[in-house]
């Protein structure tokens, strides 16, 4: 329930539109019930064949209703839509806001583009909590209170047996179904990913397939998933058939048994003959506002299971606590590491073990390893993504833990190795790291990035939309991209991590020389499984499963013949 | 929207067709039934003074009535489903069997994700067109059909007023689905805009939060969102007015009918139970129409679907002259020959072989070295029987591989493919793709062959353990153990390796380096090479530039007569 009450709070500002809606929503099915009632009492009346005056004022109000039906609908879907959108809106921004409390370290778990999609899809089922677990309830509690109002001026039977149906068909029901689809739902979804997983295999393992003689196979196998799933289906259907079926007779069956009770009423003279009809078409129309109910508690549950993911989320401590007081910055970039070790969970291996090496300022150090070796773990602490327990990190003479936060970060330029393109302009994807550049600042980075020839053959030059993750650039192109912004925002110390992972050969090799550019009179650090132009590295760091095992440059390592001589002999050994 | 490609898929499920268009007509039917005896039973008791008695027999034909109806709705959503499932189910079968015909070199060149997504998701969207939207429309056609012939000799008027807004529906629905489709389009543009840019946001919060600008996004998504919000609306606006006129034409005729009806009952010329029966048969006539509005998206987006997916079964599928019957019995040695052979990609446009001939003896190692382009996948993907031979032949023990049976080839090839693709299943019947039959202990024998044992037994569930997509997650050192272990399950005479370009972690490529070598004891190897170490050892080096062998021999002989080969060599070995 809990759940329930932080998702209300988190409508803010957005509950009158949403009001708005509801309420709109009320006086369309109200507008329906009063254009049937209104037309059995005109038709009912005018039987009785009395003069034309009396009937006017049915015949108005038929009229009216027949025009207000559709000027609510219209109101309450423009203003459903606005609420929709400011839902999303605020939901966001409130997700948002607090993921920016628990970045990076938290985001560095999911990698994924995949997650992070799943993500912003669970955002965007949470607005369906407000307009479709949230709404329906409201209309039709109002509308049903109003009806039976109505109801009551002619006889308090009827208002029982309305109520009936709708305890029936609004509540009963979608409780029995949510409870006898949960045990087939398990079976459906697994068989489903069983499907699909089959279906993906096909066509990503289609060389396999193919060369194994499997094919034939693989269409059977997949026909039978087929038809276990379909089988599976079936019975889901078969049960929301009966329930479509059963709320049909449901309906029906209140307006027979509201006749049933009005007969002998008319007879006995305690109903009047003329308000039968309306009563029936009162009762009939007033279901309008119950039927969107069963939809409710299937997008309840589905409504419920992202917002738990989500709240799982943001509920999770910041990996650092934001520092809006200490150093602020030091002249000093010599980095000295004493003896650090790491886990990332209290169970965890440890990924880093008592390193220890100093880099003085203006220096390069090179750090190098097989995939997991604990490189990039090493860069996330020199960060402050995360903060170490075993050991001390020195910058400047300054334990990191002393410094303010942002501050600290900002004595650090980062070029990794898919430097993420916001889908903007180049020009605002490089002013990201100083906005307030002047011009000229701007012109002679993009010449010293090597980035201005380019740009020139661009129509829109530096204007131009680099697309979603900067789909529309060439790996060289996006590295000069960060690299430029690296060179904007000329902190002292450069970290680049693997920068030309992905690159050709070619490409690499330029984007290296530029790299030397940026290096220059900047204390660096190398991260790379790449073991290329380390020769002019003024120290190289081995590791392997988060240990030191060899230090020295380039030369030394060569002639030890341990790790670092092995690894170059494999990447070396290639035609 | 009414695809014919689509219907045709019906043909073979006619009964069921049929007995759906039934039901929908006799659930139309009953609708009017139902209206009549109503109308019977008020009329009867309000009028006629009937009491309980003298209505009695009425209200349980009224209740059957009903029950009735709910059981025709229930059988409906029950045989439509079913119809859609049988279709479904045909409709991919045909997908896979044209892919599978059109084989993984066209897939391969194809945007895997677009392929994967008709398979599952277009096909999948076929089920509402069919379940949903398809008995939707026959209702709409029929119910009002039925409507209109009870009502036409009942009072011209009315009938006038439904035949007169009838066609306005329609007339307005397709008006209004272009304009619904338009904004929904518009819609989930602006939806999918808002969440590129939100996920844009949060993919890049790491650059955000190091350059200090993370803070001041909350502001932008906030602007944003209110931006796109104004803009929305005001097309929605507009856009939502059709939605109006289509709800006045319904509510203000069934207003119209109850006026006129009205009035006439004032003036006697019809009686109470006929107007009562009208005023209840108006909306029952504009009903189904409406409803098929909320069906159209999956109307819309079924025969999206179709387009796709008629795209690729229409595909050419690629001239194939295999006329293999001929069966192989399990060799003992295999030795083969290249004879003059070209391929051409892309209907001839693009030569990757042009003329090639060499030989393998049993129990020789052959290494394939060239640049990328100079056709080396071309020649495994023709041993793999992928496609055959534009020019050329391809002798097995001097059987010209075209006339051999596929199954009985593939079974003595064994491959090792440069990433190998691990299937959403267990990691036993992963290496089982090397021969289906096998038992746990054939499987784990193969394994330990492929130094894969170790490492099997530390997953949480052993050999039983789900890998591939969705499952649990290997290195590419581990994959390529396990396409090994499969290699030593199947046990062929020949062994079709190829490469991969770059080992990163000298552990896992020395446990490869063995069980490989182990491999490839007493069988005939092609490699694709790329690595020297590998190529100095093979029997024959064959040097492929452009599609055509510039020169091939062993590795001392080639760096005598310093062509290409000693070229490559020596460049690698100056950067050293």
């Amino acid at each position: 329930m809990s759940v329930v009450i932080r998702l209300i709070h988190i409508i803010g500002s957005s509950w009158l539109t949403m009001v708005m809606a509801g309420l709109f929503g009320c006086l369309t099915i109200a507008s329906n019930i009063g254009l049937m009632a209104a037309s059995a009492y005109l038709i009912s009346r005018a039987a009785l064949h009395p003069s034309i005056m009396e009937l006017s004022v049915a015949i108005v109000g038929v009229r009216f209703f027949g025009i207000s039906r559709a000027v609510f609908r219209y109101l309450e879907r423009y203003v459903s839509h606005d609420a929709t959108f400011r839902l999303l809106g605020t939901v966001r921004v409130w997700f948002y806001t607090k993921l920016e409390g628990l970045a990076p370290a938290r985001l560095l778990e999911w990698r994924s583009g995949e997650l992070f999609s799943a993500i912003v899809g669970d955002v965007e089922t949470l607005k369906e909590f407000y307009l479709r677990v949230l709404a329906p309830p409201f209309i039709a509690i109002l509308v049903v209170i109003g009806t039976c109002l109505f109801l009551a001026t002619f006889n308090l039977l009827f208002v029982y047996v309305l109520l009936g149906g709708v305890v029936l068909l609004g509540i009963l029901l979608p409780i029995i179904v949510s409870i006898v689809q949960k045990s087939i739902a398990e079976e459906l979804v697994a068989g489903r990913t069983q499907m699909k997983a089959q279906l993906v295999d096909s066509i990503t393992g289609i060389v396999e397939l193919a060369a194994f003689g499997q094919t034939r196979r693989q269409a059977q196998r997949i026909a039978e998933l087929e038809e276990r799933v379909a089988g599976l289906q079936g019975r889901v259907v078969n049960m929301t058939g009966m329930v479509d079926a059963f709320g049909l007779l449901i309906v029906n069956g209140t307006v027979w048994l509201v006749l049933w009770f009005a007969i002998p009423l008319v007879h006995s003279g305690q109903l009047e003959g003329i308000y039968l009809a309306v009563v029936a078409l009162t009762v009939q129309s007033g279901f309008e506002a119950v039927l969107p109910l069963p939809l409710a508690v299937h997008y309840w549950s589905e409504s419920m299971a992202a917002a738990r993911r989500l709240f799982a989320i943001v509920d999770r401590t910041p990996a650092v606590l934001n520092k809006t007081e200490g150093i602020m910055a030091s002249a000093d970039a010599t980095i000295k590491v004493e003896g650090l070790s790491f886990r990332y969970h209290e169970q965890g291996t440890e990924v880093l073990r008592d390193i220890s090496f100093t880099l003085t300022s203006g220096h390069s150090l090179a750090i190098v390893g097989p995939s997991g070796a604990g490189k990039s773990t090493l860069l996330y602490l020199l960060l402050r993504f995360w903060d170490y327990d075993q050991g001390s990190i020195w910058l400047g003479g300054h334990e990191l833990k002393s410094y303010h936060s942002q501050k600290l970060r900002n004595m650090f330029s980062v070029v990794s190795q898919q430097s993420h393109m916001f889908n903007a302009s180049i020009r605002d994807n490089i002013l990201l790291a100083k906005p307030d550049a002047s011009d000229i600042e701007f012109q002679q980075v993009l010449e010293s990035a090597e980035l201005s020839e380019w740009m020139k053959t661009l129509p829109q030059g530096c204007n131009t939309m680099v697309g979603q993750n900067g789909y529309a650039l060439s790996g060289g192109q996006r590295q000069r991209i960060a690299i430029a912004r690296a060179l904007l925002r000329n902190a002292p110390i450069l970290i680049l991590d693997e920068p030309t992972v992905g690159l050709d050969a070619l490409t690499e090799e330029a984007i290296m020389g530029t790299i030397e550019k940026l290096m220059e009179g900047r204390t660096t650090i190398l991260i790379t499984h790449r073991l290329t132009g380390l020769q002019n590295m003024d120290d190289i760091l081995v590791l392997e499963a988060g240990v030191l095992v060899e230090q020295g440059s380039q030369r030394e390592l060569l002639a030890r013949e341990g790790l670092f001589y092995q690894l170059w002999h494999l990447q070396h050994d290639v035609v | 929207m009414v695809d014919k490609r689509l219907m045709e898929q019906i043909k073979h499920h006619r009964q069921q067709f049929f007995l759906l268009v039934g039901l929908g007509f006799g659930g139309g039917v009953l609708a009017v039934l139902q209206a009549d005896f109503l109308a019977k039973i008020i009329n009867g008791v309000f009028l006629a003074r009937l009491d309980w008695a003298g209505v009695s027999s009425w209200m349980a034909i009224l209740f059957a009535i009903m029950i009735l109806r709910s059981v025709f709705v229930w059988l409906i959503e029950v045989t439509a489903h079913s119809m859609a499932a049988y279709i479904k189910k045909d409709i991919r079968q045909q997908i896979l069997a044209s892919l599978f015909t059109l084989g993984p070199i066209y897939i391969r060149r194809q945007q895997t994700g677009e392929l994967v997504n008709v398979l599952v998701e277009g096909v999948e969207n076929l089920e509402p067109y069919f379940a949903k939207f398809l008995p939707q429309l026959f209702t709409a056609v029929t119910v009002p059909l039925i409507v209109l012939t009870v009502v036409f000799p009942l009072d011209f008027t009315t009938a006038i007023i439904l035949l007169v807004t009838a066609p306005l529906i329609p007339i307005f629905m397709t008006f209004i689905g272009r304009t619904a489709e338009e904004v929904n389009k518009r819609q989930w543009e602006t939806l999918s805009r808002l969440s590129a840019h939100f996920l844009d946001v949060l993919q890049g919060l790491t650059v955000l939060k190091i350059f200090g600008r993370s803070i001041e996004q909350i502001q932008v998504i906030h602007r944003m969102s209110s931006e796109f919000r104004d803009k929305t609306l005001g097309v929605l606006k507009i856009a939502f007015l059709s939605a109006l006129v289509l709800e006045l034409v319904a509510t203000i005729s069934t207003a119209l009918v109850a006026v006129s009806i009205g009035l006439k009952l004032l003036y006697s010329q019809i009686d109470f139970h006929q107007a009562f029966f009208l005023l209840l048969l108006a909306p029952e006539f504009y009903l189904p129409l409406r409803q098929l509005g909320t069906h159209f998206h999956a109307g819309m987006a079924g025969s999206a679907a179709a387009e796709r997916i008629f795209a690729i079964l229409s595909l050419p599928k690629t001239r194939d002259n295999r006329s293999g019957e001929m069966s192989l019995p399990r060799q003992q040695q295999v030795n083969i020959t290249f004879e003059n052979v070209h391929y051409a990609y892309d209907d001839g446009e693009r030569p990757a072989l042009k003329g090639v001939s060499f030989t393998m003896r049993p129990g020789e190692t052959v290494a394939l070295v060239g640049g990328s382009g100079s056709g080396k996948s071309t020649i495994a993907s023709l041993l793999l029987a992928f496609m055959s031979p534009d020019k050329g032949n391809i002798f097995i023990n001097g059987i010209n591989l075209a006339h051999i049976k596929l199954e009985d080839w593939l079974s003595q090839v064994a491959f090792v493919p440069q990433s190998p693709h691990l299937f959403y299943n267990s990691v036993a019947d992963n290496i089982r793709l090397g021969r289906e039959s096998a038992t746990l202990a054939e499987v784990i024998e193969a394994a330990k062959n492929a130094g894969a044992h170790d490492f099997i037994m530390s997953l949480p569930d052993a050999y039983d353990t789900l890998v591939g997509e969705g499952g649990h997650g290997l290195s590419g050192g581990q994959g390529k153990r396990l396409a090994i272990a499969r290699a030593f399950l199947q046990d062929a005479p020949f062994l079709l390796l190829d490469e991969a370009t770059a080992g990163l972690d000298p552990q896992n490529e020395a446990v490869i380096d063995e069980a490989l070598h182990r491999l490839m004891q007493e069988r005939t190897v092609l490699i694709i090479a790329h690595r020297l170490t590998t190529v100095y050892k093979a029997n024959c080096i064959v040097v492929l530039h452009e599609g055509k062998i510039t020169e091939a021999g062993p590795h001392d002989e080639l760096m005598k007569t310093q062509g290409l080969y000693s070229q490559l060599v020596l460049a690698f070995r100056g950067e050293k």
